[in-house]
């Protein structure tokens, strides 16, 4: 724990340094890709807008929770939820909404098909089991939506979470501590970058499939990668 | 009476603080000191005797006050009774003719409250082990003391009242002696104070040194007072002085530190959001006194100068706890639509608990100050004239030299009574009763501990049946009855005086406002932000015919603003202005009676021409006359009126919320009146009965205006007056032995 506190007070002060100076010898922006952008970075890897918006929201609802005696967040909650999930224009918008659910608007239209288990024999059997999941992956998809993209008090919940500041340290310190060494594509591939050889066809990918035992036999991938039209991850040679 | 100066233990160094204690304290009680000194013969001659004596004063008496007012609310009292028995005990035990231990008892019987009474506690008010040893070289106090350096760095300012009559005098002194205070400038102080004479060596007369460690009180009560007298948070005092003596004339340095304990001090953990200031103040001063006496000595008078330059450092900081909001970063796991798992990092706020110090204040200052004398005995008239300027710094500071033990701005007599319009009971808390009563009167009170005389300002010692954190929190049920018949005896005053030393930060800023204190020097010649001349004269014909004299203009230089243009503070001068007069004249004495028929009078009159437009005038007469055998005659007159021409503005709130009332005075005039007579009877050899009636009127003119509610909407406004007449009624046997 304490080796962890001691990292990121090393970030913070590289926060501070980032802010305050872009002098070569900072050793946080020297790490970067001269050409990273995290705008871009962001546009290709949305799950961590995604994360942002998400802690967001559960950080609105702790902070409303603890200012508030316990029965009125009860109250409130419950109040929300019933019309939260009453407006299903709403919960569609959301689920499928790029940087919030992330989902395509098919995938919902399916979570109401149902599925039938072909190897069951029991037709009777077979439609009520189908009908049951069916029910258990939409409630488990409603109730995700109702827990993680929802302010409780706030009709209109899109918009608020859509303007959620964004931490652009925390993005591109991200591609520092995780996306680099995991392979994340952090620019898009220009000319004959798009024809660079993609990274699933890279041995590090293999290699790094199979969990590691150890932190220190985790193998990390050195390349860099851009992302093309289509969204194959490429190498930067 | 009780004798608490100690003549053989504190030799006073020099000339120059012989000259300030007699400008500023002894001439106001001259009567008492010849009362007195035949007593202290007395006492002198007991003192070379060894092993355990026991002296003391025994006083029992009533007071009963009479107060009328168009202001009081219809049912509400006007009476106030004392009945007491006061004994106060001194043990003086000599072990050998050098040292003494001297130890003070008060034991007093409140016949007002006997009924609640279980057992009565002695209060012991004065312990010390005082000496005089290494054949004769040093002097050393242990435990209570009195110490006076010099008027810029420990020294007490009294207020001064010109021929004050025998029978004010004599109630002054009372009054101060309640609170353990004397009428001499030298400070109450509780330690260890070592001094040093070589006497002659050589061509040097006397070479002094002196060394005082004290512990003082500290005035904030920052924690709990949980019993009615007792308070960790103190402060210490390192003193030093050395000085040269030769051809009558002196050279000394003065060195003294003030400094709170820091941390330890608090009796218990800063609370979030609470802060606690720390003071430390530093003076160094030089006075010199040059006098003509020992080098001319043919001539009938003497002159010379005296005088001090200090240098004063004040310093501020404070510990505060807080909590400071702290961002890092936590690399948390995150899951993408897909189920994927990766890292990201997430912003996190943590809540950091720290304790911090801070400075507040880094100030120096200077003072200065110098006085020409001519003083001297020509067939019989013995006189003092001086006169000298001074000069101090708006940042001086000399804690242990400012602080003045009369701060009044309390109700003494009828504080039970009720006001029909609250201005009037708000306008009496903060402002006070008549200086006059407060400078005159005091009660003492035992009475049983109890919910309502116990304080506590923290929430756990409020008895409550419900959760501190409740908005409508009661008083338990209980409040009363658990407090009260514990058996324990709380001592209480109602006193106009303090031997409280503030610290800047915590000077009342009334004490500098009230003309009553002192409108030029309310602390003394420390008072900062002060430039101009002091002048006085001091005249006794062959103790038949005393005048007095004294005259002061003094300017403060006050900020009034800022210029728009250059933004450079824009100072206006405050002119201080007093005159003072006094004559007493002993008829007996000057038509040779064999005895004493005192007649005295003054006129004093202090202004200021700008900033409050302060003036006071006071008017005092009296006479004190042995009229037939044992039977003397004691009067007195006093006059004193107070005016605020741009007002003296004074504010109260009480009650939250919708019980929110804020009350807001502007003071323009204060008459104030005392007439007392009585006869004091002389039953046997140090044996008195005393009669006294006294009549006390209050007059003030006040502007108020009153809002009530969280909104301050206003309610009530006006001019008002407000006079109380007292007419109390006092009588007493008194025996020392």
């Amino acid at each position: 724990m304490k080796k962890l506190q001691h990292y990121f007070m090393v970030l913070l002060a590289g926060a501070l340094g980032a802010c305050s100076s872009m002098s070569v010898t900072d050793p946080i922006a020297e790490a970067l890709p001269a050409d990273f952008n995290v705008a871009t970075y962001l546009e290709l890897h949305p799950e961590l807008h995604m994360v942002q918006i998400k802690d967001y929201a559960a950080d609105y609802n702790s902070q409303l929770k603890a200012s508030v005696p316990d029965s009125v967040y009860k109250k409130s909650k419950s109040d929300d939820e019933l019309l939260y999930t009453a407006d299903t224009t709403k919960m569609i918008a959301i689920y499928t909404h790029p940087l919030l659910g992330g989902h395509s608007a098919a995938d919902w239209t399916n979570l109401f098909v149902l599925k039938p288990d072909t190897a069951e024999t029991d037709i009777a059997k077979r439609d009520s089991l189908a009908i049951v999941k069916r029910d258990k992956a939409v409630n488990s998809a409603i109730n995700e939506l109702k827990s993680t993209f929802n302010l409780i008090g706030v009709a209109d919940d899109i918009s608020v979470l859509l303007q959620t500041p964004i931490d652009e340290f925390a993005v591109s310190q991200q591609f520092l501590v995780f996306g680099k060494s995991h392979g994340w594509a952090y620019r898009r591939c220009v000319g004959a970058e798009e024809a660079s050889i993609p990274r699933d066809s890279l041995p590090i990918v293999k290699i790094q499939s199979n969990k590691a035992a150890s932190y220190s036999e985790f193998v990390e991938d050195t390349n860099l990668y851009c992302s093309d039209a289509a969204g194959v991850v490429r190498l930067i040679q | 009476m009780m004798f608490n100066k100690k003549i053989s233990a504190f030799g006073l160094t020099s000339a120059i603080l012989l000259s300030a204690a007699t400008a500023f304290a002894a001439d106001n009680s001259e009567v008492v000191t010849q009362q007195k000194s035949l007593l202290e013969k007395l006492d002198s001659l007991n003192a070379a005797v060894l092993g355990l004596k026991i002296n003391g004063t025994a006083k029992a008496g009533v007071l009963s006050s009479f107060s009328s007012s168009d202001n009081y609310a219809e049912e509400g009292p006007t009476q106030e009774n004392q009945a007491f028995t006061d004994v106060n005990l001194r043990f003086t035990a000599r072990p050998s003719s050098e040292t003494m231990i001297d130890v003070q008892l008060r034991l007093h019987k409140d016949w007002q409250n006997s009924y609640d009474e279980n057992n009565n506690p002695i209060i012991g008010h004065w312990f010390s082990y005082d000496g005089t040893i290494l054949d004769k070289h040093v002097n050393f106090n242990l435990g209570y003391m009195r110490v006076g350096y010099t008027p810029l760095t420990i020294f007490t300012p009294q207020t001064e009242i010109l021929q004050e009559p025998e029978i004010f005098s004599e109630k002054r002194r009372e009054a101060l002696e309640k609170r353990n205070l004397d009428t001499t400038s030298r400070r109450l102080l509780q330690g260890l104070n070592i001094e040093y004479n070589s006497r002659k060596l050589g061509a040097v007369d006397n070479v002094a040194a002196q060394l005082t460690g004290a512990r003082l009180r500290n005035t904030a009560k920052k924690v709990d007072q949980v019993f009615f007298d007792f308070d960790f948070s103190d402060r210490y005092l390192l003193g030093a002085r050395a000085g040269v003596e030769a051809y009558g004339s002196n050279l000394n340095v003065n060195f003294v530190n003030v400094f709170d304990r820091k941390q330890s001090r608090r009796s218990r953990a800063i609370e979030l959001g609470d802060t606690v200031y720390y003071e430390k103040n530093t003076v160094f001063s030089v006075d010199a006194n040059l006098d003509s006496k020992k080098l001319l000595p043919t001539l009938p008078v003497s002159f010379g100068v005296n005088g001090e330059f200090a240098m004063s450092k004040w310093e501020a900081d404070y510990d505060f706890r807080s909590s400071v909001k702290k961002a890092s970063y936590n690399a948390t796991q995150g899951v993408d639509k897909d189920g994927n798992v990766f890292v990201y990092l997430k912003p996190v706020m943590t809540n950091n608990t720290s304790f911090t110090n801070e400075d507040l204040a880094n100030e120096d200052g200077k003072s200065f100050y110098a006085n020409l004398f001519v003083k001297g005995d020509i067939s019989d008239v013995d006189f003092n004239v001086s006169a000298g300027y001074l000069k101090t710094d708006s940042k001086f500071w000399s804690e242990l030299a400012s602080s003045p033990v009369y701060e009044g701005r309390s109700v003494i007599t009828n504080s039970n009574a009720l006001y029909r319009n609250p201005a009037d009971s708000a306008l009496l808390s903060v402002y006070g009763a008549s200086s006059l009563e407060n400078l005159y009167f005091n009660v003492y009170n035992s009475t049983t501990l109890q919910a309502t005389n116990l304080m506590s300002t923290n929430a756990s010692n409020v008895l409550s049946e419900k959760n501190a954190s409740d908005v409508d929190r009661t008083e338990s049920q209980y409040l009363y009855s658990r407090l009260n018949n514990n058996y324990k005896n709380g001592h209480f005053y109602r006193n106009g005086y303090t031997g409280n030393i503030d610290k800047k930060l915590e000077v009342n800023p009334l004490a500098l406002l009230d003309p009553s204190v002192s409108l030029a020097l309310p602390f003394g010649l420390a008072t900062p932000n002060r430039k101009g001349v002091t002048a006085k004269a001091d005249v006794n014909w062959a103790d038949k015919v005393f005048f007095n004299a004294r005259f002061n203009m003094l300017t403060e230089s006050v900020a009034v603003g800022v210029d728009p243009l250059t933004n450079a503070a824009v100072n206006e001068d405050n002119k201080y202005t007093e005159i003072a007069a006094g004559l007493g004249v002993d008829i007996g004495a000057l038509v040779n009676l064999d005895r004493q028929i005192l007649v005295q009078g003054s006129f004093s009159q202090a202004k200021e021409n700008a900033y409050l437009k302060r003036s006071a005038t006071r008017i005092v007469g009296g006479v004190t006359a042995d009229i037939w055998g044992p039977i003397s005659l004691l009067a007195g007159f006093q006059q004193y009126e107070k005016k605020f021409d741009n007002g003296l503005f004074l504010s109260t709130e009480s009650g939250i919320d919708d019980t929110k009332m804020g009350i807001a005075l502007s003071v323009t005039k204060a008459s104030e009146r005392l007439v007392m007579g009585g006869l004091r009877v002389k039953l046997a050899p140090l044996s008195y009965l005393s009669v006294q009636y006294g009549l006390l009127t209050n007059d003030l003119d006040y502007m108020y205006s009153i809002t009530m509610g969280a909104e301050d909407t206003p309610v009530a406004a006006g001019a008002n007056k407000l006079s109380i007449s007292k007419n109390v009624i006092m009588a007493d046997v008194t025996v020392n032995f």
